[in-house]
Formats: C-alpha cells, sequence, structure tokens
C-alpha cells in the first residue's frame, strides 16, 4: 500500500432505528493509500453510508479516531473541520443533490472551498470533461440522471480534493451512464486522486484496488486487494 | 455580486411559490399589523372625540352657591372673578384633575318680551402643550348663536341682527332643534354677556372634564375636590355623575379592545412567520446537509437562510405597511366618520416595519436553521434533493 491517506480506527457509530434494532458500524478500522480506489459492498441497511459519513467527518464516532493526510479530524473545531473538509474532502451522492435553484456553472462552482478563485476557469474545465458543456447554463431539472451525476462530480473534483468519496454514485443510473461515471472516477484516481466508493453492486469492483464487505456494521472477512488493472496516468483538467 | 447574495436571489426565484407565500405571510402579517395599529389609534381618537362630545362633567361654581338654588335654577347666583380661570390653570397639577377649563356666564333674561337662557362662553385653556380642540362653541365678540324655539320666536336666521341688554349682536348661527333647555338659549362672547348683564369681570362658573381616568368602580369626586380646595379655596365642584361615568366606560372600553387587540396581532403574526420559516427549514433539509458535506460553515449556511428571512422581511414589511395603510385608509373613514380626517399614513410605523419585519422572520428562521444544522447528516441527505 502508498502512504495512507486516510486511516480510520475502530470506529463506532451506531443508533437506534427502531425497537430492539440498532444500525450503524461497529469497531471499522480502515487505511486508505494514496491513489487507491477503495470498493465497500454490502446490502443495504450494513452502514455503507454511515461509514461514508464517518470518513468525511460529517458524522462524529462514539468511539475511534480518523486521520485524513495525518490530521485528526475530531480534534478540530466544527469550523476547523468544514474548513478541512471544504479543501480535502470531495463527496458524491445517490441522490446527486444539486441545488436546484442554480445552472450547472454554479452548482459546480458551489463545490470550490471558501476563499478559492471563483473565475470559473476549472470549472469548465470540468464541466468540459465530463461532457456538459452544452448544457453549462440548464437548470438541473432538465438534466438526465446521467447528466446530474456528472454534474455532481465535477462539483466534487472541481476543487482537486485528495479524497473522493462516492455513496452508491451509480445506483440511479443506466449502464452506459454508470460505466461513463466510473471511467471519470478511475480517471481522477489515475490522475493521483484516492476514492472511496460504496456500493451495493459490483460494477467498481473492475477498478479497485481495494475491496471491503460490510455486514450489519462489521466487516465481512478479511480485505480483498485485487491486482490494479492495467492502466495510463491520466490528466484531469 | 457576493456567493451567499447571489444565491439567496436564485433560491429565491426558483422557489417563486414558496417565495411567494413568504412574502405574502410577511406582508399579511404587517399589514394586520399596521392596519390594527392605525385603526386602534383611530378607534381611540374616535372614543376621545366621541366622549369628550358627550360634555362637561364637572361644574365649578363659587364656594357660597345655595345647591337649591343652583339646581332648581340650573345655573348659580353666586359668582366668581374671571380671572378663577387663569389662577387654577396656573395650579401645580391642575391639569392631572381638571381639562377643557371654560369660564361661563349665564343668567335668565328677557329679548323682546320672551324670556330666555344667557350664557357667555370664554376661551377654553387646555393643559401645556394640549393641541386639543376646545370643548363647546367658541363664540366671537358681537355675533351669538340662538336657540331654535328662540330664534322661531324672535324671526330670526343666520345673519339677523339681535339687540339684548342694549348691545347689537349679529346672529352667526340658529341652533338645530336641541330638545333641551338649548333651544331657548342665547350663547355670546364671555365679554358680550359680562356687558349685556352688567357683571364686568365676573363668571358664574367654569366648565370642566375630569381627567382622572380611573376605573368605573372607583369615585373619583373626593380626589377632584381635594385637588380643588387646594387650587381654587373659593370654589366648589359638582360632577354631574351619569355624564362622568359614561365617559369613563367608554373610554375603558376602548382601551380595553386596543389591549386587546394589539397584542393579539403581534401574537398571530409572529406564530405565522415561525410557522412559515419552520416549514421553509424543513423543506431544504437536504440542502443544508449538501452544503455541510461540502464544507460550508455553519455561519453560512446559516446566513443564506437568515438572509432570505431578512430579505423576505425587508420587503414583507415594506409591501405589508403599504397595504396595512391602504386597508386602514380605504375602510377607516366608514368605521370612524368623526375623526375621519385624522386618518393618515403613519410614518412612524413605517421604520419599525422595515427594521423589526427582517429582524423577527431572522430569528424565526434561526431556530429551525440551526437545528438543521446540526441534525444527523445521514437524516438530511436522505432527503431527495
Amino acid at each position: 500500500m502508498t502512504s495512507p491517506l486516510l486511516e480510520a480506527s475502530d470506529l463506532t457509530r451506531n443508533h437506534a432505528t427502531r425497537p430492539g434494532a440498532v444500525a450503524g458500524v461497529v469497531g471499522l478500522s480502515l487505511r486508505v493509500g494514496r491513489g487507491e480506489f477503495v470498493v465497500i459492498g454490502g446490502p443495504s441497511g450494513s452502514g455503507k453510508s454511515t461509514l461514508l459519513l464517518l470518513l468525511g467527518a460529517l458524522l462524529r464516532p462514539q468511539s475511534g479516531t480518523l486521520r485524513i493526510g495525518g490530521v485528526d479530524l475530531h480534534a478540530l473545531d466544527a469550523a476547523g473541520r468544514s474548513l478541512f473538509r471544504a479543501r480535502q474532502v470531495g463527496f458524491v451522492f445517490q441522490m446527486f443533490h444539486l441545488l436546484p435553484y442554480l445552472g450547472v456553472r454554479d452548482n459546480v462552482l458551489a463545490g470550490l472551498p471558501p476563499g478559492a478563485s471563483r473565475s470559473g476557469t476549472e470549472a469548465d474545465g470540468w464541466i468540459e470533461a465530463l461532457g456538459l458543456s452544452d448544457r453549462r447554463d440548464a437548470a438541473p431539472a432538465t438534466l438526465s440522471v446521467g447528466e446530474r451525476q456528472r454534474v455532481a462530480l465535477a462539483r466534487a473534483l472541481v476543487k482537486r480534493p485528495p479524497l473522493l468519496l462516492a455513496d452508491e454514485p451509480t445506483g440511479n443510473l443506466d449502464p452506459d451512464n454508470t460505466s461513463r461515471v466510473l471511467d471519470h472516477l478511475d480517471r481522477y484516481r489515475r490522475s493521483g486522486g484516492t476514492v472511496v466508493l460504496v456500493t451495493h453492486g459490483s460494477e467498481a469492483d473492475r477498478f479497485a484496488t481495494q475491496r471491503l464487505h460490510l455486514e450489519a456494521g462489521r466487516w465481512a472477512g478479511p480485505p480483498f486487494f485485487p491486482p490494479i488493472p492495467p492502466s495510463t496516468p491520466s490528466s484531469l483538467p | 455580486m457576493n456567493p451567499t447574495l447571489h444565491h439567496i436571489l436564485r433560491e429565491g426565484w426558483h422557489s417563486r411559490l414558496n417565495t411567494s407565500l413568504g412574502l405574502l405571510a410577511l406582508t399579511g402579517a404587517v399589514a394586520l399589523l399596521t392596519a390594527v395599529s392605525l385603526l386602534t389609534a383611530a378607534a381611540e381618537r374616535e372614543t376621545r372625540r366621541v366622549v369628550r362630545d358627550l360634555g362637561f362633567n364637572l361644574r365649578i361654581l363659587a364656594r357660597e352657591t345655595d345647591p337649591e338654588r343652583f339646581f332648581l335654577d340650573g345655573h348659580p347666583e353666586s359668582t366668581l372673578p374671571a380671572d378663577a380661570v387663569t389662577r387654577l390653570a396656573a395650579g401645580a397639577g391642575t391639569f392631572i384633575t381638571f381639562n377643557h377649563l371654560t369660564p361661563v356666564l349665564e343668567r335668565r333674561t328677557r329679548i323682546a318680551g320672551h324670556e330666555c337662557l344667557l350664557t357667555g362662553l370664554g376661551d377654553t385653556v387646555v393643559g401645556p402643550g394640549e393641541t386639543k380642540q376646545p370643548m363647546g362653541f367658541r363664540i366671537a365678540p358681537g355675533t351669538a348663536q340662538v336657540g331654535s324655539v328662540l330664534a322661531e320666536r324672535l324671526g330670526l336666521r343666520t345673519g339677523s341682527s339681535l339687540e339684548v341688554g342694549g348691545r347689537s349682536l349679529r346672529v352667526e348661527r340658529v341652533l338645530v332643534e336641541a330638545g333641551t333647555d338649548e333651544d331657548v338659549r342665547v350663547y355670546t362672547s364671555l365679554g358680550d354677556a359680562q356687558a349685556i348683564l352688567g357683571l364686568p369681570g365676573r363668571i358664574s362658573e367654569i366648565k370642566a372634564i375630569d381627567c382622572l381616568c380611573l376605573t368605573a368602580d372607583q369615585d373619583p369626586l373626593p380626589k377632584i375636590r381635594e385637588a380643588l380646595v387646594r387650587l381654587l379655596p373659593e370654589a366648589r365642584v359638582i360632577q354631574m355623575r351619569t355624564l362622568a361615568d359614561a365617559r369613563a366606560k367608554q373610554r375603558q372600553a376602548s382601551e380595553r379592545v386596543s389591549a386587546f387587540a394589539v397584542p393579539t396581532t403581534l401574537l398571530v403574526a409572529a406564530v405565522w412567520m415561525v410557522v412559515l420559516m419552520v416549514q421553509n427549514v424543513r423543506q431544504r433539509r437536504a440542502e443544508i446537509g449538501l452544503w455541510r458535506a461540502l464544507g460550508t460553515g455553519s455561519g453560512r449556511i446559516a446566513a443564506l437562510f437568515l438572509g432570505k428571512a431578512a430579505v423576505l422581511g425587508g420587503l414583507g414589511g415594506l409591501c405589508g405597511w403599504a397595504l396595512g395603510t391602504a386597508i386602514a385608509l380605504r375602510w377607516g373613514p366608514g368605521l370612524f366618520p368623526v375623526t375621519a380626517a385624522s386618518l393618515r399614513p403613519d410614518a412612524s410605523l413605517l421604520l419599525p416595519a422595515l427594521g423589526l419585519t427582517p429582524f423577527f422572520a431572522a430569528v424565526a428562521t434561526f431556530l429551525p436553521a440551526m437545528m438543521a444544522v446540526a441534525q444527523d447528516p445521514a437524516e438530511t441527505l436522505r432527503s431527495d434533493s
């Protein structure tokens, strides 16, 4: 493994969903090196999304530690965590979560951290790279689901974050768009980025450098390190 | 443009229905408050005028006045010096107890063989700095106002000449039939009456209104008498209790309505705004989760919501003030005909409308926005965008 970018140790976060039932994750540890593409599988309710939110420091664990780039996220105050996330972590969601009142370009610009130049050169580069040039000013409601996810991807990548967390990014897409989005994620990895992707499908397995499986909030079996697929370094916009 | 303001305006335009409903609610609330404030003030003005028009309820007489004769004749035989009014007005705390001090000289007399009442009215004295209209008539020297029965008997009309006590007076007005001794009365200026009756520098009484504003179950007479002994020892006071009670009850009824209407309206408007803002924040929970995921600080997320509330509050305050004023001006004069002319736009309500509405809308938004920011993003991000 290359030098670890993300180190999670003994993360536990659970909550009651209904009387007698508990959901979340229990005692999970994870090391992700720079340039890795980690795919975390598991059935619905196994704690995948909770884990992803914990890795992005959007949720505070009940126990355990989280370090990204050597920084202990929960040693920072809330403002410090927000700023760290704004600069270092990108998110992509299954439901896209585009801002419905902004056009494509403004949605992408919304992904820039505070203080970043908003000239738009970087955003335009990603819009073009993701095949959205002719939809630059379109409202999210007028986009296809594939286009929406590509906008969400551009928004996550526009700040060139070292770490990209993707929560079922292809869950609502057809096979063509699934393939396109995964290709873009792989290009990002090959350009030096790191991807942690949770999914209940197997489409992303071919890009994975490490595969993990969650069952009821715990790792099921040891991590599997498939041979890294042959690839050429990619240059991004 | 500032990105936060840009997002506020874009979101407002995108959520036109929600924005319009929010603006409508704020406008409605402010309009309601403005209209109620203007109409309540109008109701109080109207009540004061109506109550004032009930007439004087205090008669300040010479101390030696014989009450039996006074009630039988309807006016006192004894007189006071005319400067009693100025002395009373100059006393410490007079206008806490008395107001509309009007010197009157009244006697029975005969005009062209017809017995009548001659009443001379002096200028009304009100409290320092007050701009109240004088009670009753203001009679210019050399003129008279004549009761209807007497005018008919003497064949008088407006502009006629009236000879009384060797003085010639021009009839300024023939009064409408009152069904009281007003119908056989001649009103003149105090100076003319003093000259006609041969009582220069004298008055028969000072008419006044009590302004203690006590509640209906309190009797103001002991306090009035105590004040008069101190202020004008040579006088005594008679209270016309029926008029005084009617006045007190009318005024208190008006005050009770105001005391209920304004806070109730304020409360309804406040609840309305809070409900609306809470609803708006609830609808945007997923957006809050997204901003958090993008690393946006709580301050900027709060600014997006509070800013929208403030922008809506400013617009709602302005529109509400204009609408409330228009409502009050449209329907107010019909409700309060006596003081209709005093019903005008009140610019002093505009400043609180513009300043407090954005503040209140932001406060109403603050709690639900902070709750949403503090909410588990695993929940908020599960909402569809």
